[in-house]
């Protein structure tokens, strides 16, 4: 069967990299912070699968006719995402795609409705063209998709990568994609060929539990596995209420959930390992965050999941 | 929306699948706010005698058997009697779906098959299918035993959860035996053939359910004077537009200077 109907594609992967480049040889383009998300458009509809193949439709029905902004059946690849105050939020397209109420998602798409960038095509009438060079697929892109609010194409710029990251961190969007003109499409693949750069890193850990800190504020204590074990990871402090943290509902208990436990923590009130918060920091080499801010509880992600990385 | 992993087992098929819930709740719930800070309502679990907050540690089960009167049963008790988890859907024999009274259907479930399992869930279905049979079969979900009927449609197995038989109640009146009138019957058949059509399920909605959505979108709008978004433009074309353009310009600048 064609793969327009058996559907299931594993999108090409985005290495990262801490520092922009300039090149002729690479084009750049600004790095949206939303979800992945695969769009099988033809004259009968709108499918919209993410990167592990789960219809997205049903929480964006707003896009539901976005198979009408394009000119011939396409798979197109790009980003899901919600603009509030002028930029990406990402939480607020999280909570969508976690949402199975269709009157509370109705009342989101109204507030803040979706948006769909496109920004490669995988399959073009009735062929994949995954081996056609990234600049012609990006032509054939353009003259596809008629744009409107809810479904645009990616732009991009050529040599000047660090001015591009410069000017997407002046707007609060997350980075840069880097992409080398001539490469091809390779499914599920991480090459050298897509690089990221990111102003800020993102990662999720286990919360742990918390230290009341004076003038009112709440430390809280991370962690991270590590070969399956807890292992302390840190404080985070700025983004942290505890309101909403006991919105979630955490389970104190009497001990610290690490085996070797920090030290000064004696005031601490701990918690059974089960929520998963995502902070964010800036790039750093050295082990250890820098300058940490919480940005909220992930209610989509096990804390099994969050693993520690190699240093 | 969580799915619960399970896997029908049938003489030599075994075939991974997840259990997903076929319907959801629509009907819209309403929170228990306080009169004056609209904050949520909490429950406190307290004693009647000392009035205090009980934790849950001090919390155990009774069983009421006679007015005031309790037997205590701990965890460990109920652990000892729980059934063996085995979430496998185990396949007892087929039947024909006319032959069950649709009054023991309770729950729709989609049963998805994991990856790997597609081949050996489509024989099954397809098999099931051309010989228009139904499969009868029992599971484990949490404590429950339960008892499920497997039926294939054109793209998918369902699973219905069946009730037991012992708790369907009995008709409250013996059912009467009147005799009618052989023209009045005629004239009942009658009225009955005028009013049938195919039945569209489309056509029918809570009505209650809509009203009660639209007095809440329309209270809604009217706060929407306090949006928290800044006004910001939230347009994606002009802010990919505008920051193109500023780099072009810079870019173009330099290039003559």
């Amino acid at each position: 069967m064609d793969i327009f109907e058996t559907k299931g594609i594993k999108p090409m992967l985005i290495a990262e990299m801490q520092n922009p480049f300039d090149s002729p040889e690479w084009i750049y383009e600004i790095k949206l912070d939303g979800i992945r998300c695969i769009a099988y458009l033809d004259r009968s509809g709108t499918d919209l699968r993410n990167k592990r193949d789960k219809k997205l439709l049903p929480h964006v029905p707003e896009l539901s006719d976005i198979h009408l902004r394009t000119r011939e059946k396409c798979i197109l690849d790009g980003e899901l995402f919600i603009m509030k105050n002028g930029t990406t939020d990402f939480f607020e397209i999280q909570r969508r795609a976690l949402m199975t109420d269709p009157f509370k998602i109705k009342l989101a798409a109204d507030r803040f409705p979706t948006s769909y960038v496109a920004y490669d095509i995988i399959y073009y009438r009735d062929l994949l063209v995954t081996d056609v060079p990234l600049m012609e697929r990006k032509k054939l892109l353009d003259t596809i998709v008629i744009e409107d609010p809810l479904i645009s194409v990616s732009r991009y710029i050529e040599n000047t990568g660090t001015e591009l990251f410069l000017a997407t961190k002046a707007k609060g969007l997350e980075g840069i994609v880097a992409k080398l003109k001539n490469s091809k499409y390779y499914f599920d693949k991480r090459t050298k060929e897509w690089i990221k750069c990111k102003h800020m890193q993102t990662d999720d850990f286990v919360v742990c539990g918390y230290i009341k800190k004076a003038n009112n504020m709440t430390s809280l204590i991370i962690g991270q596995y590590h070969q399956g074990e807890l292992i302390y990871k840190g404080h985070v402090t700025l983004g942290v209420s505890l309101g909403t943290i006991y919105q979630h509902q955490p389970t104190e208990t009497d001990y610290p959930p690490f085996r070797y436990m920090p030290e000064d923590q004696q005031e601490a009130v701990w918690f059974k390992p089960e929520l998963v918060c995502m902070v964010e920091s800036m790039p750093t080499d050295k082990p250890g965050l820098r300058q940490p801010v919480f940005k909220g509880i992930r209610n989509d992600k096990i804390p099994q999941d969050c693993i520690a990385a190699e240093e | 929306m969580a799915a619960h992993k399970s896997a029908i087992s049938v003489g030599l098929l075994y075939i991974p699948v997840s259990m997903q819930k076929a319907t959801r709740d629509i009907s819209i719930s309403f929170n228990q706010l306080t009169k004056d800070t609209h904050e949520r309502i909490h429950y406190k679990k307290y004693c009647p005698t000392c009035s205090k907050e009980v934790p849950a540690g001090n919390i155990i089960k009774g069983y009421e058997y006679e007015k005031g009167k309790y037997v205590v049963i701990d965890n460990d008790e109920l652990e000892k009697i729980k059934t063996k988890k085995d979430k496998t859907i185990h396949i007892e024999h087929f039947t024909s779906l006319a032959e069950i009274n649709p009054i023991y259907y309770e729950k729709n479930y989609y049963l998805i098959p994991d990856a790997g399992a597609e081949k050996a869930y489509e024989l099954l279905r397809q098999a099931m299918l051309s010989q228009k049979e139904a499969a009868v079969a029992k599971t484990v979900i949490g404590t429950t035993e339960q008892l499920l009927i497997l039926y294939p449609t054109k793209e998918i197995i369902i699973a219905k959860t069946m009730f037991y038989q012992e708790e369907i109640q009995d008709i409250p009146k013996s059912s009467i035996k009147i005799t009618v009138d052989k023209s009045e019957l005629e004239m009942a058949k009658t009225m009955i053939s005028a009013m049938a059509k195919p039945f569209d399920v489309s056509a029918y909605h809570d009505e209650y359910q809509a009203r009660l959505r639209e007095a809440i979108e329309k209270k809604i709008r009217g706060q929407e004077i306090v949006n928290i978004d800044n006004g910001a433009p939230n347009n994606i074309i002009n802010l990919m537009d505008a920051i193109k353009g500023t780099i072009e310009l810079a870019n173009s600048n330099k290039g003559s200077a």
